[in-house]
Protein backbone atom coordinates (compact mmCIF):
# COMPACT_ATOMS: atom_id res chain seq x y z
CA UNK A 1 0.00 0.00 0.00
CA UNK A 2 1.33 3.43 -0.94
CA UNK A 3 1.52 5.67 2.07
CA UNK A 4 1.53 9.40 2.49
CA UNK A 5 4.92 10.86 3.35
CA UNK A 6 5.03 12.31 6.86
CA UNK A 7 6.67 15.39 5.34
CA UNK A 8 3.47 16.14 3.48
CA UNK A 9 1.18 15.61 6.43
CA UNK A 10 -1.40 18.22 7.10
CA UNK A 11 -0.70 20.31 10.14
CA UNK A 12 -3.86 21.51 11.81
CA UNK A 13 -4.05 23.57 14.91
CA UNK A 14 -5.66 22.01 17.93
CA UNK A 15 -7.88 25.03 18.48
CA UNK A 16 -10.96 22.92 19.06
CA UNK A 17 -10.83 20.06 21.53
CA UNK A 18 -14.07 18.76 20.13
CA UNK A 19 -12.25 17.93 16.90
CA UNK A 20 -10.35 15.09 18.56
CA UNK A 21 -10.75 11.74 16.82
CA UNK A 22 -12.21 9.11 19.09
CA UNK A 23 -10.54 5.67 18.94
CA UNK A 24 -11.96 2.82 20.99
CA UNK A 25 -10.58 -0.69 21.22
CA UNK A 26 -12.92 -3.54 22.02
CA UNK A 27 -11.79 -6.39 24.31
CA UNK A 28 -11.46 -8.66 21.30
CA UNK A 29 -9.07 -6.23 19.58
CA UNK A 30 -11.41 -4.58 17.15
CA UNK A 31 -10.66 -0.89 16.75
CA UNK A 32 -13.41 1.69 16.28
CA UNK A 33 -12.50 5.10 14.89
CA UNK A 34 -14.99 7.98 15.01
CA UNK A 35 -14.56 11.42 13.51
CA UNK A 36 -11.52 10.56 11.43
CA UNK A 37 -9.34 13.58 10.71
CA UNK A 38 -6.87 13.69 7.83
CA UNK A 39 -3.79 13.19 10.04
CA UNK A 40 -5.44 10.18 11.68
CA UNK A 41 -6.23 8.73 8.27
CA UNK A 42 -2.62 9.32 7.24
CA UNK A 43 -1.48 7.53 10.39
CA UNK A 44 -3.73 4.57 9.60
CA UNK A 45 -2.28 4.53 6.12
CA UNK A 46 1.26 4.47 7.52
CA UNK A 47 0.27 1.54 9.71
CA UNK A 48 -0.79 -0.41 6.63
CA UNK A 49 -4.35 -0.73 7.84
CA UNK A 50 -6.03 -3.59 6.01
CA UNK A 51 -9.70 -2.76 6.56
CA UNK A 52 -11.56 -2.16 3.29
CA UNK A 53 -13.43 0.84 4.64
CA UNK A 54 -10.19 2.55 5.60
CA UNK A 55 -8.52 1.59 2.32
CA UNK A 56 -11.30 3.26 0.34
CA UNK A 57 -10.85 6.47 2.31
CA UNK A 58 -7.08 6.41 1.97
CA UNK A 59 -7.55 6.19 -1.78
CA UNK A 60 -9.79 9.25 -1.59
CA UNK A 61 -7.12 10.99 0.47
CA UNK A 62 -4.44 10.23 -2.10
CA UNK A 63 -6.71 11.48 -4.87
CA UNK A 64 -7.35 14.72 -2.98
CA UNK A 65 -3.63 15.13 -2.34
CA UNK A 66 -2.92 14.67 -6.06
CA UNK A 67 -5.59 17.21 -6.99
CA UNK A 68 -4.20 19.71 -4.49
CA UNK A 69 -0.71 19.27 -5.95
CA UNK A 70 -2.07 19.85 -9.45
CA UNK A 71 -3.86 23.00 -8.35
CA UNK A 72 -0.74 24.31 -6.62
CA UNK A 73 1.31 23.62 -9.75
CA UNK A 74 -1.24 25.42 -11.91
CA UNK A 75 -1.07 28.52 -9.76
CA UNK B 1 -49.13 22.60 2.09
CA UNK B 2 -48.03 26.21 1.54
CA UNK B 3 -46.54 27.92 4.52
CA UNK B 4 -47.53 31.43 5.56
CA UNK B 5 -45.34 34.07 3.99
CA UNK B 6 -42.93 34.87 6.78
CA UNK B 7 -39.79 36.87 6.13
CA UNK B 8 -37.43 33.93 6.26
CA UNK B 9 -38.09 30.30 5.34
CA UNK B 10 -39.21 28.14 8.22
CA UNK B 11 -39.68 30.90 10.78
CA UNK B 12 -43.38 30.06 11.04
CA UNK B 13 -42.41 26.77 12.67
CA UNK B 14 -40.73 28.55 15.54
CA UNK B 15 -44.17 29.68 16.65
CA UNK B 16 -46.09 26.46 15.81
CA UNK B 17 -43.46 23.81 15.40
CA UNK B 18 -44.26 21.04 12.95
CA UNK B 19 -40.75 20.37 11.72
CA UNK B 20 -40.74 16.77 12.93
CA UNK B 21 -43.51 14.21 13.15
CA UNK B 22 -44.03 14.81 16.84
CA UNK B 23 -45.92 17.89 15.54
CA UNK B 24 -45.81 19.35 19.04
CA UNK B 25 -46.90 22.85 17.91
CA UNK B 26 -44.56 24.35 20.51
CA UNK B 27 -44.17 28.11 20.37
CA UNK B 28 -40.39 27.98 20.56
CA UNK B 29 -40.18 31.75 20.10
CA UNK B 30 -42.09 32.15 23.36
CA UNK B 31 -39.90 29.68 25.24
CA UNK B 32 -42.08 26.59 24.85
CA UNK B 33 -40.23 23.35 24.36
CA UNK B 34 -41.38 20.23 22.59
CA UNK B 35 -39.85 16.75 22.84
CA UNK B 36 -36.59 17.98 21.29
CA UNK B 37 -36.27 20.72 23.93
CA UNK B 38 -34.99 23.16 21.28
CA UNK B 39 -35.77 26.85 21.39
CA UNK B 40 -35.07 29.20 18.48
CA UNK B 41 -31.28 29.10 18.39
CA UNK B 42 -29.32 26.24 16.86
CA UNK B 43 -26.00 25.46 18.47
CA UNK B 44 -22.97 23.71 17.02
CA UNK B 45 -21.25 21.50 19.58
CA UNK B 46 -18.57 20.28 17.17
CA UNK B 47 -17.39 21.18 13.69
CA UNK B 48 -14.52 19.65 11.80
CA UNK B 49 -13.43 18.20 8.48
CA UNK B 50 -13.83 14.43 8.56
CA UNK B 51 -12.62 11.54 6.41
CA UNK B 52 -14.77 8.76 7.81
CA UNK B 53 -17.88 9.46 5.76
CA UNK B 54 -18.76 7.64 2.56
CA UNK B 55 -15.93 7.90 0.00
CA UNK B 56 -17.87 10.12 -2.38
CA UNK B 57 -18.53 12.67 0.36
CA UNK B 58 -15.06 13.07 1.82
CA UNK B 59 -13.46 15.28 2.86
CA UNK B 60 -16.62 16.67 4.41
CA UNK B 61 -16.97 19.58 6.82
CA UNK B 62 -19.40 18.36 9.47
CA UNK B 63 -21.45 20.61 11.72
CA UNK B 64 -22.86 18.79 14.74
CA UNK B 65 -25.96 20.48 16.11
CA UNK B 66 -27.17 19.80 19.63
CA UNK B 67 -30.80 18.81 20.18
CA UNK B 68 -32.71 15.88 18.72
CA UNK B 69 -36.30 14.74 18.18
CA UNK B 70 -35.43 11.10 18.83
CA UNK B 71 -34.03 9.45 21.95
CA UNK B 72 -32.14 6.48 20.56
CA UNK B 73 -30.85 4.49 23.52
CA UNK B 74 -27.56 3.77 21.75
CA UNK B 75 -26.82 7.37 20.70
CA UNK B 76 -23.07 7.83 20.34
CA UNK B 77 -23.33 11.60 20.81
CA UNK B 78 -25.02 11.02 24.17
CA UNK B 79 -25.75 14.22 26.13
CA UNK B 80 -24.48 16.50 23.34
CA UNK B 81 -27.26 15.23 21.13
CA UNK B 82 -30.05 15.82 23.58
CA UNK B 83 -29.19 19.13 25.22
CA UNK B 84 -29.89 21.87 22.65
CA UNK B 85 -28.15 24.47 24.80
CA UNK B 86 -24.71 22.98 24.19
CA UNK B 87 -22.35 24.59 21.71
CA UNK B 88 -21.77 27.79 19.78
CA UNK B 89 -24.79 29.65 18.44
CA UNK B 90 -25.13 29.10 14.70
CA UNK B 91 -25.05 32.36 12.77
CA UNK B 92 -23.95 33.53 9.34
CA UNK B 93 -20.91 35.16 10.95
CA UNK B 94 -19.93 31.84 12.51
CA UNK B 95 -20.21 30.09 9.15
CA UNK B 96 -18.21 32.85 7.46
CA UNK B 97 -15.38 32.18 9.90
CA UNK B 98 -15.25 28.40 9.72
CA UNK B 99 -16.26 27.45 6.16
CA UNK B 100 -13.03 28.88 4.66
CA UNK B 101 -11.03 26.86 7.20
CA UNK B 102 -12.81 23.70 6.12
CA UNK B 103 -12.30 24.55 2.49
CA UNK B 104 -8.57 25.07 3.16
CA UNK B 105 -8.47 21.50 4.48
CA UNK B 106 -9.99 20.27 1.25
CA UNK B 107 -13.63 19.96 2.31
CA UNK B 108 -15.83 19.67 -0.75
CA UNK B 109 -19.13 20.08 1.06
CA UNK B 110 -20.67 21.09 4.36
CA UNK B 111 -22.69 18.50 6.18
CA UNK B 112 -25.38 19.12 8.77
CA UNK B 113 -25.59 16.39 11.40
CA UNK B 114 -26.82 16.11 14.95
CA UNK B 115 -28.41 15.58 17.15
CA UNK B 116 -30.84 16.27 14.39
CA UNK B 117 -30.63 19.19 11.95
CA UNK B 118 -34.32 19.07 10.96
CA UNK B 119 -35.43 20.70 14.20
CA UNK B 120 -33.09 23.60 13.39
CA UNK B 121 -34.03 24.20 9.75
CA UNK B 122 -35.01 27.87 10.27
CA UNK B 123 -31.65 28.71 11.87
CA UNK B 124 -29.66 26.71 9.33
CA UNK B 125 -31.38 28.33 6.36
CA UNK B 126 -30.97 31.75 7.89
CA UNK B 127 -27.25 31.22 8.54
CA UNK B 128 -26.58 29.75 5.10
CA UNK B 129 -28.45 32.61 3.42
CA UNK B 130 -25.71 34.92 4.60
CA UNK B 131 -22.93 32.98 2.86
CA UNK B 132 -21.66 33.75 -0.62
CA UNK B 133 -20.28 30.79 -2.54
CA UNK B 134 -21.88 28.21 -0.24
CA UNK B 135 -20.40 24.70 -0.70
CA UNK B 136 -22.76 21.85 -1.62
CA UNK B 137 -24.96 20.90 1.32
CA UNK B 138 -25.18 17.36 2.72
CA UNK B 139 -28.09 16.66 5.06
CA UNK B 140 -27.57 13.76 7.48
CA UNK B 141 -30.85 13.14 9.25
CA UNK B 142 -32.98 10.65 11.14
CA UNK B 143 -35.67 11.39 8.52
CA UNK B 144 -38.40 11.82 11.10
CA UNK B 145 -39.21 15.24 9.66
CA UNK B 146 -42.52 16.38 8.21
CA UNK B 147 -43.22 16.96 4.50
CA UNK B 148 -43.34 20.67 5.37
CA UNK B 149 -39.75 20.43 6.62
CA UNK B 150 -38.63 18.69 3.46
CA UNK B 151 -40.34 21.35 1.39
CA UNK B 152 -38.08 23.91 3.04
CA UNK B 153 -35.03 21.91 1.99
CA UNK B 154 -36.04 21.57 -1.64
CA UNK B 155 -33.33 23.12 -3.80
CA UNK B 156 -31.05 23.61 -0.81
CA UNK B 157 -29.67 20.13 -0.24
CA UNK B 158 -27.37 18.34 -2.71
CA UNK B 159 -27.16 15.00 -0.92
CA UNK B 160 -29.46 13.53 1.70
CA UNK B 161 -27.97 10.94 4.07
CA UNK B 162 -30.98 9.40 5.83
CA UNK B 163 -30.16 7.32 8.85
CA UNK B 164 -32.58 4.42 8.37
CA UNK B 165 -32.31 2.94 11.85
CA UNK B 166 -35.19 0.52 12.32
CA UNK B 167 -37.06 -1.90 10.09
CA UNK B 168 -40.28 -1.85 12.09
CA UNK B 169 -42.29 0.32 14.46
CA UNK B 170 -41.85 -1.88 17.53
CA UNK B 171 -38.07 -1.52 17.63
CA UNK B 172 -38.36 2.22 16.94
CA UNK B 173 -40.82 2.72 19.78
CA UNK B 174 -38.85 0.66 22.27
CA UNK B 175 -35.39 2.00 21.43
CA UNK B 176 -36.01 5.55 20.16
CA UNK B 177 -39.41 6.39 21.64
CA UNK B 178 -41.16 7.30 18.39
CA UNK B 179 -44.33 6.06 16.76
CA UNK B 180 -45.20 5.46 13.08
CA UNK B 181 -41.47 5.27 12.39
CA UNK B 182 -41.43 3.06 9.31
CA UNK B 183 -44.27 4.90 7.60
CA UNK B 184 -42.69 8.31 8.23
CA UNK B 185 -39.16 7.42 7.19
CA UNK B 186 -40.17 5.61 4.02
CA UNK B 187 -42.45 8.50 3.01
CA UNK B 188 -39.55 10.91 3.52
CA UNK B 189 -37.18 8.72 1.55
CA UNK B 190 -39.50 9.04 -1.43
CA UNK B 191 -39.70 12.82 -0.94
CA UNK B 192 -35.93 13.21 -0.65
CA UNK B 193 -35.29 11.14 -3.75
CA UNK B 194 -37.33 13.65 -5.74
CA UNK B 195 -35.18 16.51 -4.46
CA UNK B 196 -31.57 15.36 -4.43
CA UNK B 197 -29.11 12.48 -4.41
CA UNK B 198 -29.67 10.03 -1.54
CA UNK B 199 -27.29 7.79 0.38
CA UNK B 200 -29.23 5.57 2.79
CA UNK B 201 -27.21 4.76 5.86
CA UNK B 202 -28.00 1.87 8.22
CA UNK B 203 -26.11 1.18 11.41
CA UNK B 204 -26.23 -2.53 12.06
CA UNK B 205 -27.49 -3.26 15.56
CA UNK B 206 -26.77 -6.46 17.52
CA UNK B 207 -29.62 -8.97 17.24
CA UNK B 208 -31.55 -6.76 14.79
CA UNK B 209 -30.73 -8.62 11.59
CA UNK B 210 -34.16 -10.13 10.98
CA UNK B 211 -36.31 -7.36 12.43
CA UNK B 212 -34.46 -4.29 11.11
CA UNK B 213 -31.67 -4.97 8.61
CA UNK B 214 -33.58 -7.40 6.40
CA UNK B 215 -36.88 -5.41 6.23
CA UNK B 216 -34.95 -2.24 5.38
CA UNK B 217 -33.10 -3.97 2.56
CA UNK B 218 -36.27 -5.56 1.27
CA UNK B 219 -38.10 -2.23 1.27
CA UNK B 220 -35.25 -0.53 -0.55
CA UNK B 221 -35.12 -3.30 -3.13
CA UNK B 222 -38.84 -2.97 -3.71
CA UNK B 223 -39.18 0.82 -3.66
CA UNK B 224 -35.74 2.36 -4.35
CA UNK B 225 -33.68 -0.41 -5.94
CA UNK B 226 -30.89 1.81 -7.27
CA UNK B 227 -30.40 3.95 -4.18
CA UNK B 228 -26.95 3.94 -2.62
CA UNK B 229 -26.80 1.97 0.63
CA UNK B 230 -24.06 2.44 3.21
CA UNK B 231 -23.95 -0.21 5.93
CA UNK B 232 -22.14 0.82 9.08
CA UNK B 233 -20.76 -1.71 11.53
CA UNK B 234 -19.23 0.54 14.19
CA UNK B 235 -21.92 -0.03 16.79
CA UNK B 236 -20.93 0.58 20.40
CA UNK B 237 -23.29 0.28 23.38
CA UNK B 238 -23.29 3.97 24.33
CA UNK B 239 -25.60 6.16 26.42
CA UNK B 240 -28.53 4.06 27.66
CA UNK B 241 -27.91 1.04 25.46
CA UNK B 242 -27.10 -1.14 28.45
CA UNK B 243 -30.69 -0.83 29.60
CA UNK B 244 -31.56 -3.10 26.66
CA UNK B 245 -30.21 -6.64 26.63
CA UNK B 246 -29.94 -6.75 22.86
CA UNK B 247 -28.07 -3.44 22.66
CA UNK B 248 -25.63 -4.18 25.48
CA UNK B 249 -23.27 -6.12 23.28
CA UNK B 250 -20.95 -5.48 20.36
CA UNK B 251 -21.73 -6.75 16.90
CA UNK B 252 -20.29 -10.14 16.16
CA UNK B 253 -17.00 -9.94 14.24
CA UNK B 254 -17.51 -10.06 10.49
CA UNK B 255 -21.18 -9.12 10.59
CA UNK B 256 -20.57 -5.95 8.59
CA UNK B 257 -18.96 -7.79 5.69
CA UNK B 258 -21.67 -10.43 5.87
CA UNK B 259 -24.38 -7.76 5.70
CA UNK B 260 -22.74 -5.97 2.77
CA UNK B 261 -22.38 -9.27 0.92
CA UNK B 262 -26.00 -10.22 1.63
CA UNK B 263 -27.36 -6.84 0.50
CA UNK B 264 -25.22 -6.88 -2.63
CA UNK B 265 -26.44 -10.36 -3.53
CA UNK B 266 -29.98 -9.15 -2.98
CA UNK B 267 -29.31 -6.60 -5.71
CA UNK B 268 -28.78 -3.41 -3.73
CA UNK B 269 -26.23 -0.73 -4.58
CA UNK B 270 -23.95 -1.05 -1.56
CA UNK B 271 -21.28 1.63 -1.25
CA UNK B 272 -18.51 2.38 1.22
Amino acid sequence: MKTVSPKKRTLISADDEAAVTDIRIAPDGRVFVFGTSRPVLEMLSDLGWGDQAVTARIQALQQTAAETTQQESAT
Amino acid sequence: MRLPNFEEPGQWHLAHCQLCEHRCLANRSAGERGPCQALTEARVFRQRVEWGEESELIPSHLFYLSGCDLRCAFCIAEANAFDPLRGTVLTADFLRQVIPKGRAQGAKNIQWVGGEPTIHIPSILSAMAGIDDLPPVVWKSDFYGTPEAFELLDGVVSVFVPDFKFGNDECAQRIAGVSRYFEVVTRNLRLAAQQADVIVRHLLLPEHWDCCFVPICEWLLREMPTVKLSLRDGYLPMWQARQHADLSQLLKPGIGDRAREWATQLGLNVIR
